[in-house]
């Protein structure tokens, strides 16, 4: 896998640990003392598609294109170089969560959410956000020290919603995704992570 | 040129002789609103015509909130009555410039292929390096997601010249590849064109080039006709 190799622009990769929940939500205190705290893991979130190699790119034929079969993490989704400019059609998101504590994780759940600024072709700064929706939630295995675990949360097909709102002059300008790590247990908010994808549209 | 007298289409006064004029025009357009089939010519607006009314004046007008409605004077009316888009592709094969898009998004007027190939000609004469020449326009003109614009065979996006001359894209951040002495040359080229209307380009320390979020490697060209 590499890197598209691009300054981050104005995405933002926010990974905030958040303390606040150390109460059931019927207000009870937790029965158990909590084990686990903010340290005790991270969480990211990566955009990846398939891409052409560099290989690929140095003897490309635009009217025999190969297979896109090379792994790319996207810092964003830009159209300006049809070949050389990562702009795929179909993305993932993968969230990574890493263990660092001394022990053993276990019944951890992951909940993603996600959204989207859209406004007019014409008008960036015009765009709003749209409704933020939950995309997964699941209950992640045991994951031993030191362990990253890699959890594919969605596949967003971005070419399929950008050519409904083009018919319309509209365009997807921003799209953010948003983790959030639970022990269900403490009921309580371990990590949570955002990253954005600016999307640009050609002039 | 064929007129109408009232109003055609969505909440218009629909006088059969009128909704005939503009679905034999409408037909005249077919390529450019996307329609394989014509619409029938009987005088009676219905879904189709409509339709295909909004599509005209989205794809082709360029109207942001198409309305559905021919207006006796307005623009949808004037643009039905000019000439169907006809662009012309890009030759292949050529030395003096590569393709970075494929040939079916490498259609311009003939003006802006004659201008653009004039260019990559003189630019091998005078540097020996071939231009490379991405996104031009659809065969039939119109909307070309993800473009704003390059909808009427008049922009050009060309690449800025490399040190190495490889065929790849380069940034004008690149120092150790961007070749700034040849891209100055060739928007000195360009702009001798008495048709060219302007280059948007973030190297501004290249006289005639006008900076626009986004053009670190491409030149975007636009001609006038």
């Amino acid at each position: 896998m590499k890197s598209c190799g691009r300054a981050l622009g104005n995405s933002v990769v926010v990974i905030c640990l958040i303390f606040c929940c150390s109460c059931r939500e019927d207000g009870n205190e937790p029965a158990d003392s909590i084990t686990l705290d903010s340290s005790s893991v991270d969480v990211g979130i990566e955009f990846q598609a398939e891409w052409w190699s560099e290989e690929q790119m140095a003897n490309f034929d635009p009217n025999d294109p190969p297979p896109k079969e090379t792994t790319i993490i996207l810092e964003r989704w830009e159209p300006f170089d049809p070949v050389e400019d990562p702009h795929p059609d179909i993305f993932d998101i993968v969230v990574t969560v890493r263990n660092a504590s001394a022990r053993r994780l276990e019944g951890l759940r992951l909940t993603a959410y996600s959204r989207w600024s859209i406004g007019p072709l014409e008008d960036k700064k015009s765009a709003v956000w749209q409704e933020e929706e939950m995309t997964s939630s699941v209950t992640l295995g045991p994951i031993d020290p030191s362990e990253k675990r890699a959890v594919n949360v969605a596949q967003i097909n971005i070419a399929a919603l950008q050519l409904e709102l083009y018919e319309n002059y509209r365009w997807p300008w921003l799209f953010e995704m948003r983790a959030v790590l639970y022990e269900p247990d403490a009921n309580k908010v371990l990590a949570e992570s955002v990253k954005q994808l600016p999307v640009r549209a050609g002039d | 040129m064929p007129q109408i007298t009232s109003s055609v289409g969505r909440g218009g006064r629909n006088r059969a002789a009128d909704v005939v004029v503009v679905q034999e025009l409408l037909n005249r357009h077919l390529a450019s609103i996307g329609r394989i089939h014509p619409l029938v010519e009987d005088g009676i607006v219905g879904p189709l015509t409509i339709n295909a009314i909004v599509r005209f004046q989205q794809r082709v007008v360029g109207t942001h909130n198409p309305d559905g409605r021919v207006d006796p004077s307005g623009r949808t009316i004037k643009v039905l009555n000019q000439e169907p888009i006809r662009l012309t592709e890009l030759p292949s094969g050529n030395t003096d410039y590569y393709s970075y898009a494929s040939a079916d998004e490498q259609w311009g007027t003939r003006n802006t292929i004659r201008a653009i190939r004039e260019a990559a000609k003189r630019m091998m004469q005078e540097t020996s390096v071939s231009i490379g020449i991405g996104h031009i326009s659809l065969e039939n003109g119109g909307r070309f997601p993800p473009h704003k614009s390059h909808r009427w065979g008049v922009d050009v996006d060309v690449r800025p010249l490399r040190l190495d001359g490889a065929r790849r894209a380069v940034t004008i951040n690149n120092d150790n590849d961007y070749d700034q002495t040849r891209t100055r040359k060739l928007v000195r080229i360009l702009r001798e064109d008495p048709t060219l209307d302007l280059i948007l380009f973030n190297d501004t320390n290249i006289q005639g080039v006008i900076s626009a979020t986004g053009h670190d490697n491409h030149l975007h060209v636009r001609y006038s006709k």
